[in-house]
């Protein structure tokens, strides 16, 4: 087991040994979200937010998924204060950033339009 | 908007004034008020300054860069007073005064706080909503394993309290007020636990109470914590009576025993306490040895540290007891729903005890800073600087509290003593001043028949 502690502002993106995830903005609990659409694999990390922020829509194939199911294969994690502690097995971990566009304008809802 | 003023401008919330009311009639409660002394002789005794209550808006929850504005402080001796109300105290030394105890509990009083309790929890710890939260799927074995990493990075960093008390130009000084810090919460040590072993929860209310008997001695008077400590405070030359120091613990160092009580008063809060219970026993286990090695810099190889001894021992079976008999049963029965509140309890006492750990020694380092004062030309002011200026008579008293802002102590006639800790204390005259950093602890006692003295914001 690994805990890896990383400035929140430092990355978007991480890849834990084959398996990717992003950086899921959510009010004050940031998650750490598998970018994998569980439907067929399609990039979560560039959906979009549906009914104002509670559900992610996968680019590919429009399903959405309430942000607390997504939660749920999240990988563990504690923010404290301006960091978060990421605990994962031994696999290597690499982390960047990227344009997530699932995290700009949380305020709108895309419903409300 | 002040408290006060919402009161006396509120005519269209009648709750809202009602809570104003409740604030004012408990703040300002004799026994609150203002004493004759730095020194609390009785534990009924707990001055919180309710001339202040003007000042501050306690409907705001304050942020973690905020907490050394004097609205903390006063919440958490408010605070502590409502919790305390819930345990039994009785002078060890002095006289039972029996009108002073039967106010202390009245049914009034209790009331009022019970009402303005909520509020207060707010605005000292609404904060941690923002600053600590958990997300993920996590089970036992993986909270565990944090656990162990975090624990084990504290086992490897060198002790700060060492470094403090160690480097300070007077360790005994320092090592007494680290003492005076604890004392709010060793001398009636576990008493929030003891909120927590009644009901029924089944095997881990045992396990719980195996922890709770350790703490208070086996009903042996001589093995109870509390009493170990207070032979400690009596050998490092302090009083060992309950809140004897009220006035000179920080705002953060009450929040440490405040937080106890808050996450057991409420049972809402269950688990987040046991994820607190379980950081403070793992990690006493580990730091209590250094403390200990602190008492001795500070007052000679000599020193009984049987009290930081003991809990170098016992914790070690404490945080084990905590996690596999507590914690690992609790969730194993009650599903992984439970962890993120245990979890969440774990790193809020965690970031709260570093927050106390810094205010402690940002305190220290003032001390010695003034040990070395010397009468000198005042720092030049900002422009549009904003002064107070305040008239006493010889003996008036004001109650420790901090400032929001770094100020200048300027005393422009007669003499005056500044009190920061119970050994920093500086005699000022006319033409005297000192600098008075943001958030610590200060109080003053006017010793001419008539003194003068100004404060001006230095921010």
């Amino acid at each position: 087991m690994k805990i890896t502690t990383l400035p929140l502002d430092s990355f978007n993106s991480l890849a834990v040994g084959a398996r990717r995830y992003f950086l899921l903005q959510n009010g004050d609990k940031p998650v750490i979200a598998p970018s994998e659409c569980p439907h067929r694999g399609g990039p979560l990390n560039l959906g979009r937010r549906k009914a104002c922020g509670a559900k992610l829509v996968c680019p590919w194939h429009d399903n959405a998924y309430p942000t607390q199911s997504i939660e749920r294969g999240a990988l563990p994690a504690i923010r404290r204060c301006a960091e978060i502690s990421i605990v994962t097995g031994n696999e290597d971990i690499r982390v960047w950033t990227e344009l997530l566009p699932i995290n700009q304008g949380q305020g709108a809802c895309e419903d409300a339009a | 908007m002040s408290s006060i003023d919402a009161l006396l401008n509120n005519n269209k919330n009648p709750d809202h004034a009602m809570l104003e009311q409740a604030l004012s009639r408990f703040a300002s409660h004799p026994l609150f008020d203002q004493p004759d002394s730095f020194y609390c002789d009785s534990p009924y005794l707990r001055p919180v300054r309710p001339q202040d209550l003007r000042e501050f808006n306690f409907d705001s929850v304050l942020a973690l860069a905020e907490l050394k504005q004097p609205s903390h402080l006063m919440a958490q001796r408010l605070l502590l007073n409502i919790y305390e109300q819930d345990l039994i105290f009785l002078p060890q030394q002095k006289k039972l005064h029996l009108e002073e105890f039967n106010a202390f509990y009245d049914e009034g009083l209790r009331g009022a706080g019970a009402a303005i309790r909520p509020m207060l929890e707010r605005h000292v710890f609404g904060w941690l909503d923002s600053e600590v939260s958990v997300s993920g799927n996590w089970d036992v074995d993986t909270f565990k394993g944090y656990a162990d990493e975090v624990l084990d990075r504290v086992a490897r960093t060198p002790s700060a309290l060492l470094d403090c008390i160690g480097n300070s130009r007077n360790p005994a000084n320092a090592a007494r007020f680290f003492l005076i810090q604890c004392a709010g919460d060793f001398l009636s040590e576990a008493s929030a636990m003891a909120r927590n072993v009644l009901g029924n929860f089944g095997p881990a209310q045992s396990e719980l109470f195996k922890i709770l008997i350790d703490e208070y001695g086996y009903g042996v008077a001589q093995k109870k914590h509390s009493v170990i400590f207070e032979s400690l405070l009596a050998e490092c030359g302090l009083n060992p009576a309950v809140h004897y120091y009220w006035q000179f613990y920080t705002a953060t160092s009450l929040a440490l025993i405040n937080y106890f009580h808050y996450v057991s008063a409420n049972h809402r809060h269950f688990f987040r306490y046991l994820g607190a219970l379980f950081y403070t026993e793992a990690s006493l286990a580990l730091v209590t040895r250094a403390q200990a090695q602190a008492m001795r810099i500070a007052f000679g190889d000599t020193v009984d540290t049987l009290y930081f001894d003991e809990h170098a021992h016992i914790d070690v079976h404490h945080g084990k007891m905590a996690f596999e008999q507590l914690i690992r049963p609790v969730v194993l029965r009650y599903g992984n729903q439970v962890l993120p509140d245990i979890i969440r309890g774990f790193e809020e006492f965690r970031l709260l005890q570093d927050v106390a750990d810094a205010e402690l020694f940002a305190h220290v380092a003032w001390h010695d800073e003034l040990s070395q004062w010397r009468p000198g030309p005042p720092p030049a002011l900002p422009a549009g600087a904003r002064s107070h200026p305040f008239h006493e008579c010889r003996d008036d008293l004001s109650v420790t509290h901090v400032h929001g802002a770094t100020e200048l102590f300027a005393v422009d006639k007669g003499t005056l003593r500044l009190v920061c800790s119970p050994f920093t204390e500086l005699n000022l005259s006319a033409g005297q001043h000192v600098v008075i950093p943001q958030g610590l602890l200060h109080g003053s006692v006017i010793t001419s028949d008539h003194c003068s003295y100004t404060v001006t914001s230095l921010e």
